[in-house]
């Protein structure tokens, strides 16, 4: 029965909704679109259900799809601002209204105002700087998607208002979604990121003074929240346990590699020193604590600590001969997407600080969006690299703090017209910087690079990503396993720990005065990142010494 | 939705059913209802219904009142047989078609009379669908407006808690209201009467009335425009039987006529607000009350209220009205002889129209919910409400809630199941600025009022508060509540040292500055010269300024970032990463009107607030060289493509700086450790050195508190104290700000001067004739501010003699830790105002003596000395040591005062009289 339904709901899933209104007497639900809602969600319960239904993204964009198709959509919500519209939600022949039911022109008799119901309208685009291994995890096998066979289009796909796009030059997708269901559930955030599945066509969008343009729209049956991870890993690793309590003599355990997160976490530095670093595994280790940070708490704010790569050195000059090649990205952006979820690479230039926005601003009405809209959990790469002397603007100037803001309070300003809005974000930075330190940013933690500045070395940095020398995929998964669980751990402090610290804190300022309380905030921070890292769920003293170490070792090449 | 059901089986209000003069040949169908009070656009058979309209159709040329807002479709006729008389001839009056044909409107006499009790079936005088009465309601709101008086509102206040104001007099609740307003009107010649609704719910007989106007303004507010004009006759005719003053005898007729010639219109009002996001399709057609800021505004639109057609065959012409926002053009002629198909062709000039504009409204901050952003709504404004806002105004809107089909295709007769919202507005009230937390004594007085408006009338004591009614009782039970908790915590005797603690909580000591940052966050008062020369002569500020100099992690940040939290209208900005332009205003170009404009920036947005800057030293000089402006005069002047503007920067500056070379050396004075002009510095009520010194157990303390803070779970704030939360600071600041103005008292004021005196008697010094300067009158001027700011912070209504001597010990604190001059031990002000210590001034002044003797004498006279041997001179003639940089500075001032002249460059400087060369 159920799988008829899916079939049905699948194939045409406006008759599947007309159905199911004939059925339970839409017209007289108390709340239809709930059951609607509670309907499809249902059919569509199990994970192999939910994985026949085609995902719209931006291999599959909008013009492959018939008008009125089903589709699911993981999308970030970009703005959130369109003002609700009404629809009749019975036709005047006693019709099922709303999903972007066509009405013929006898419907119109009878017109009757008590019908009209609200539906909560929103832009949505493809989730920015998601990873493609965690897009193919969610997306499920590509041949289990019923993807009605369409001729392919002729012209490539364009996407609609490409400036709510956080990246509008980057090829991606967004859609108007239209909510039916609007007490359902708790009202959507600008950045969440939702897998919206329902029915496609195309409607017009604009409530403005505006005329409205047609634009890809999907009425939504259901919706399925993501937990801010996108994907999920164990913490502590499952077989820690194991490893810990048979100790590190054990051979027969740390012998396999995957088993011990220290084994793993040893080999994931130097494959990350490797491949994106020279080979410099201190700078690697930074890189793998400001991956597993998040934002902790607000009040009191345990934000992520953002941290600069000092000495990185600009990209190799591309051949004048290649006219369509822009300078290169650091091959760490292509390592970090290998390894995180949520991933972005800001390579910055003044032109384009003076040009773009880094955070959305309402022109007319219709939120633009910024570079620093990314959905919680997203790590950024900023490269000071393609800076030259200039001027900054007005816009550039804006920007530059911005982005400094997102980095020390985690919050980005959304412009509207004689407002602000600040929303929280969840965007830990890691900046790479030419010089000693960066030349637009503060950051907690900087970090000198130790690598060769011959052309060679520094060809190395920027190598293309196909060249990166993959680990076995076992391996490849066990870091992506040690990274995703490490962000969404938690670290306790017993008493004795915190007041060996205190101690600790106390003596040393002795020693020396120029310690300060800062200092003890940055150690703590590092030291909490330090135990996520070697996914151990206590911070013990031998931990806090190895992170002041660490955290020596780096002042101690920056000087 | 009675109004819009198409079954029409009576003609209800319809006007020229029976027209006594119907044109020759027209159809018979006289029981049918002539096409332009059809209800139903979507009923196209609506125009086979219309009448060949009485030609040339004048009914509609009576100045009836046709309100955009309104859309209504009932068409009610005057009431009083010898008011209809007048209309008839003031019908010939403004008819400029000369045809002198009209007299539609007696055409119903069932209605025509609503006053009078009438004994017909209440189905012919209800409203459809509605438990409506109109004869019912008109002569309710008659004597509503006839009968109110401020006790009802008083005692209905009264009855639900609601905090009123004490009447004067017995007599003043015994007033009736409306018979003034209507009397000020006619005097005033104003057309609109803002009505309060609550009025409505407080007079008994019209309770009902209340409700019916929320649910079918449609219906009921064109019968209540009709009583008011009804009315406006009757007193009228009133008072010139009466004889009052202006109404005699010709006067009188003059004004009665003119009254017949005007469209009067209520204005309700006072409704509690809703948020917009809660509009929902139940209150479509109802009245309804929304807040918010407005984003964008149309020009002014005309908008076709009535539209004129005539058949081009035979020149007949049709008059149609708009009914729900668009114009049904007959497809034929109306005219049976004549029935041509596609010949009726608007006449531009013969159509009436109204101003409209569209606005675009907002959200405001407040009514956001969580994480998300904020939503519009359109508003559609008409004749007297049209540009009485712009954008970037608060407003509380009083409307009808429209939904109206989307057409996917104009061309095209199919609707696609959508609607679109907005409103049609029928009251404004532009909002009081007390929200947004600002310091009104920066606004002007009076505020911001609707102009041309306000109508006559409004709440009962509109005058004095210009909060509407509901509202304001919602908002003084919750608004009540808060007070008292307020004014309970200001009784505290701690308060002072509990609201200190509770500004930065995470924050560990440094007591004194957290004071001083709290009397910063309550402000001295603002004072005004008012008889002045000029535009009511200077302001003094009652602004005070605090500067935090100090080692690095000191979290200095933390507390202006606490600050911009709490503060009203607080700006956080960081001097590295603001420009002059961030800090100021900038001129733009605007995107649509390619007009320049002015924008502000972060010193004018925070005007009546706190502007916190960060890393106050690396500023640019252009930039500080703003503040200067900022700081004294709180303006900013702009001078950009070619706009010279001055702006009000009616702001406090929290600035934090760091020390040269990142640690403040303890032997050298302030202007030396930071690299600001020390004009700058003295700028500032209160300087603090927040300095980094080691002690153990303060350490501890200090570790304890952090590891506590960052690694431990359940994090503690404060330590475990009790402290206020950041909210309820924030409202005990706004209301203090806004509420509290204290006076000083005599012992206040006596004791100021005795503690200004001792601090400049501190700079005497009985061995030498030279004076410190410890005090100087910005020290006393700063010293009244925070003994305001005191004062204020206690709730209290005077400056008593403890808020001065705390003003005082804040100030000797911060002076001992920021002007004492390290190489004296001793205070002087001088340090801050020049940047030169008493002591090096005569140091200065000893070796400029020594140089010029050098020059007068010996071979120097003639030749000049050599630079390096003057300085190896003085060397030995001193007793301490001299510094080259010293020693420059002196020579150099020479130099510019014209004594000496150096020539030579580098080691083979000379000097030489300058007189001798």
């Amino acid at each position: 029965m159920v799988s008829a339904l899916r079939v049905d709901a699948l194939r045409d899933p406006t008759a599947a909704l007309l159905q199911l209104f004939n059925e339970s007497d839409g017209g007289r639900v108390e709340n239809f679109p709930r059951l609607v809602s509670e309907h499809f969600s249902h059919i569509f319960r199990t994970l192999e259900a939910f994985q026949e239904i085609p995902t719209l993204d931006v291999r599959n964009p909008p013009n492959t799809f018939p008008d009125r198709g089903l589709v699911r959509f993981r999308a970030m919500v970009q703005d959130t601002s369109p003002s609700s519209e009404m629809y009749l939600a019975t036709l005047g022949s006693g019709r099922c209204g709303g999903w972007g039911i066509e009405e013929s022109r006898d419907d119109q008799d009878g017109l009757n105002y008590e019908d009209l119901r609200e539906c909560t309208t929103l832009w949505a685009v493809n989730v920015p700087g998601e990873s493609a291994w965690c897009a193919d995890e969610l997306d499920g096998p590509t041949n289990r998607q019923e993807r009605p066979a369409r001729p392919a289009p002729t012209d490539a796909y364009k996407p609609a208002m490409p400036h709510k796009y956080p990246h509008p030059t980057d090829q991606h997708v967004g859609v108007q979604v239209k909510i039916y269901d609007t007490d359902g559930s708790e009202p959507f955030k600008a950045t969440d990121v939702v897998t919206f599945v329902g029915i496609l066509t195309t409607e017009a969008f604009g409530s403005g003074l505006e005329t409205p343009v047609d634009v890809p729209t999907l009425h939504m049956l259901f919706s399925r929240p993501h937990s801010e991870s996108i994907v999920t890993r164990p913490f502590p690793a499952a077989r820690q346990d194991r490893a810990g309590a048979s100790g590190s003599t054990d051979k027969a355990i740390a012998d396999s590699e995957a088993s011990d997160p220290a084994k793993t976490r040893e080999a994931l530095i130097a494959w990350i020193a490797d491949e994106a670093l020279g080979g410099d595994r201190e700078t690697a280790e930074w890189v793998l604590l400001t991956c597993v940070a998040r934002v902790q708490s607000r009040n009191p704010p345990l934000f992520p600590p953002s941290v600069t790569l000092t000495r990185f050195p600009p990209p190799p000059p591309v051949p004048s001969t290649s006219t369509s090649q822009a300078a290169p990205l650091p091959t760490l952006s292509a390592v970090l997407s290998l390894l995180l979820p949520l991933s972005h690479t800001l390579p910055l230039s003044l032109a384009s600080l003076n040009k773009d926005l880094c955070a959305p601003e309402s022109r007319d009405e219709d939120l633009h969006s910024g570079a620093l809209q990314l959905p919680a959990g997203t790590v950024l790469l900023v490269c000071e690299g393609g800076v030259r002397e200039g001027q900054l603007f007005e816009r550039g100037l804006l920007n530059v703090r911005v982005l400094q803001d997102v980095m020390s309070s985690q919050t980005l300003s959304y412009v509207f017209p004689f407002s602000q809005f600040a929303f929280p974000t969840d965007i830990g930075c890691i900046v790479l910087s030419e010089g000693t330190k960066s030349a637009f940013f503060k950051t907690d933690i900087s970090a000198a690079l130790n690598a060769g500045t011959d052309p060679a070395s520094v060809a190395a940095l920027y190598k293309p990503a196909d060249s990166i020398k993959m680990p076995p995929p076992a391996q490849l998964a066990a870091f992506r396993d040690l990274v995703v669980g490490a962000r969404f751990g938690k670290v306790q402090v017993t008493q004795e720990v915190s007041e060996y610290i205190q101690s600790d804190f106390v003596r040393e300022r002795q020693q020396d005065k120029s310690m300060t309380s800062d200092d003890l905030i940055r150690r703590m921070t590092v030291a909490k990142l330090f135990a996520l890292s070697h996914h151990k769920p206590d911070l013990t003293v031998d931990l806090w010494e190895r992170t002041k170490v660490l955290d020596r070792q780096r002042l101690a090449r920056l000087s | 939705m009675g109004m819009n059901t198409p079954r029409r089986k009576t003609p209800l209000f319809a006007g020229g059913s029976s027209s006594p003069l119907a044109f020759p040949g027209s159809t018979p169908a006289r029981n049918r209802t002539p096409m332009r009070y059809s209800r139903m656009d979507s009923d196209p058979s609506s125009t086979r219904d219309s009448e060949p309209l009485d030609f040339p159709s004048s009914p509609v040329k009576t100045p009836k009142n046709r309100r955009g807002d309104i859309h209504s479709s009932l068409s009610i006729t005057p009431s009083s047989a010898a008011r209809r008389a007048r209309r008839t001839k003031l019908n010939d009056d403004m008819n400029s078609d000369g045809t002198h044909l009209s007299m539609p409107l007696s055409s119903a006499p069932h209605l025509s009379a609503p006053t009078v009790p009438s004994d017909e079936p209440d189905e012919i005088r209800a409203i459809w669908g509605t438990t409506v009465n109109l004869g019912e309601t008109m002569k309710t709101f008659r004597e509503f407006l006839r009968g109110f008086k401020t006790k009802y509102r008083v005692a209905y206040d009264r009855e639900r808690g609601v905090r009123t104001r004490t009447l004067a007099t017995p007599q003043e609740g015994e007033v009736q209201l409306y018979e003034t307003y209507l009397r000020r009107m006619r005097q005033t010649g104003e057309t609109n009467l803002n009505l309060d609704m609550i009025n409505l719910a407080s007079y008994p007989p019209s309770r009902k009335l209340h409700s019916q106007l929320i649910k079918y303004p449609q219906e009921v507010v064109p019968a209540m425009d009709q009583v008011l004009k009804d009315l406006m006759l009757e007193i009228a005719e009133e008072d010139q039987q009466a004889g009052v003053d202006g109404m005699r005898g010709e006067q009188g007729e003059e004004e009665i006529a003119e009254i017949m010639g005007k469209v009067y219109k209520i204005r309700p009002f006072g409704m509690p607000a809703v948020n917009m996001r809660d509009l929902n399709p139940t209150d479509t057609d109802k009245l309804v009350c929304i807040k918010g800021l407005v984003i964008r505004a149309t020009p002014v639109i005309p908008d076709m209220k009535v539209a004129f057609f005539r058949c081009l065959a035979c020149n007949h012409t049709v008059q149609v009205e708009i009914d729900r926002g668009k114009i049904d053009e007959p497809a034929r002629c109306p005219r049976e002889v004549c029935a041509s198909v596609g010949t009726m062709s608007l006449v531009h000039n013969r159509c009436e129209f109204a101003d409209r504009q569209v606005i675009r409204l907002q959200e405001t901050p407040d009514a956001v919910p969580d994480g998300q952003t904020p939503h519009t709504v359109s508003l559609s404004v008409y004749d007297e409400l049209v540009d009485v806002s712009k954008p970037g105004d608060r407003l509380v809107v009083t409307g009808i809630f429209r939904s109206v089909p989307v057409r996917v295709n104009p061309r095209q007769r199919t609707l696609k199941s959508l609607f679109k919202t907005f409103l049609d507005v029928v009251h404004v009230r532009l909002s009081s600025g007390e929200r947004l937390g600002l310091d009104r004594s920066t606004r002007p007085a009076g505020g911001d009022r609707v102009p041309g408006v306000g109508g006559v009338g409004g709440g009962v004591d509109e005058d004095q508060d210009e909060e509407n009614g509901v509202e304001r009782e919602r908002r003084t039970t919750k608004r009540a509540e808060m007070e008292a908790k307020l004014r309970e915590l200001s009784q505290r005797p701690d308060v002072y040292d509990l609201l200190a603690r509770s500004l930065a909580p995470s924050i560990w000591a440094m007591d004194d500055v957290k004071k001083g940052i709290l009397l910063q966050l309550f402000g001295g008062t603002n004072k005004s010269i008012a008889r002045g020369g000029g535009a009511g002569g200077p302001r003094y500020r009652g602004d005070i300024n605090v500067l935090l100099v100090g080692d690095p992690g000191v979290s200095k940040s933390q507390i202006l970032q606490y600050v911009h939290k709490i503060a009203p209208r607080g700006v956080y900005t960081s001097g590295k990463g603001s420009s002059a332009v961030g800090l100021t205003a900038y001129v733009t170009r605007d995107p649509d009107s390619k007009q320049l404009v002015l924008e502000s920036g972060a010193l004018v947005l925070s005007d009546g607030g706190v502007c916190c800057i960060d890393e106050f030293d690396k500023m640019t000089d252009a930039t500080r060289s703003v503040l200067h402006e900022v700081m004294e005069q709180q303006t900013v002047s702009i001078a950009k493509a070619g706009i010279i503007t001055t702006l009000n920067a009616r702001t406090s500056i929290l600035a934090a700086a760091n020390p040269i070379g990142s640690k403040y050396n303890m032997n050298e004075t302030i202007t030396r450790n930071i690299d600001l002009p020390p004009t700058l510095i003295s700028r500032f009520d209160l300087l603090y050195l927040v300095l980094d010194q080691v002690d153990e157990s303060l350490d501890r303390k200090l570790a304890q508190h952090l590891v506590s803070l960052y690694l431990e779970d359940a994090p503690e704030t404060g330590g475990g104290e009790d402290i206020v939360p950041l909210d309820e600071l924030s409202a005990y600041i706004t209301y203090a700000r806004s509420r509290i103005n204290p006076v000083i008292t005599e012992a206040a004021s006596d004791e100021l001067v005795r503690s200004y005196v001792t601090l400049r008697k501190a700079g005497e010094d009985p061995r030498s004739n030279e004076k410190r300067i410890t005090a100087t009158t910005r020290q006393l001027e700063s010293m009244i501010r925070l003994s305001e700011a005191h004062a204020r912070m206690r709730f209290s209504p005077f400056v008593e003699l403890d808020d001065v001597k705390e003003a005082y010990r804040l100030m000797r604190e911060a002076i001992n830790t920021s002007a004492r001059d390290p190489t004296t031990g001793e205070i002087d002000m001088g340090l801050l105002d020049t940047g030169i210590g008493r002591q090096q001034r005569k140091l200065r002044g000893d070796m400029r003596k020594a140089v010029l003797g050098m020059l007068e004498s010996g071979a120097g006279a003639t030749r000049g000395v050599r630079w390096a041997d003057v300085l190896k001179q003085l060397e030995g003639q001193s007793t301490i040591k001299v510094s080259a940089a010293e020693f420059q500075e002196v020579v150099r001032e020479l130099e510019q005062e014209g004594l000496v002249k150096v020539v030579g460059e580098r080691e083979r400087r000379m000097i030489r009289k300058a007189d001798s060369a």
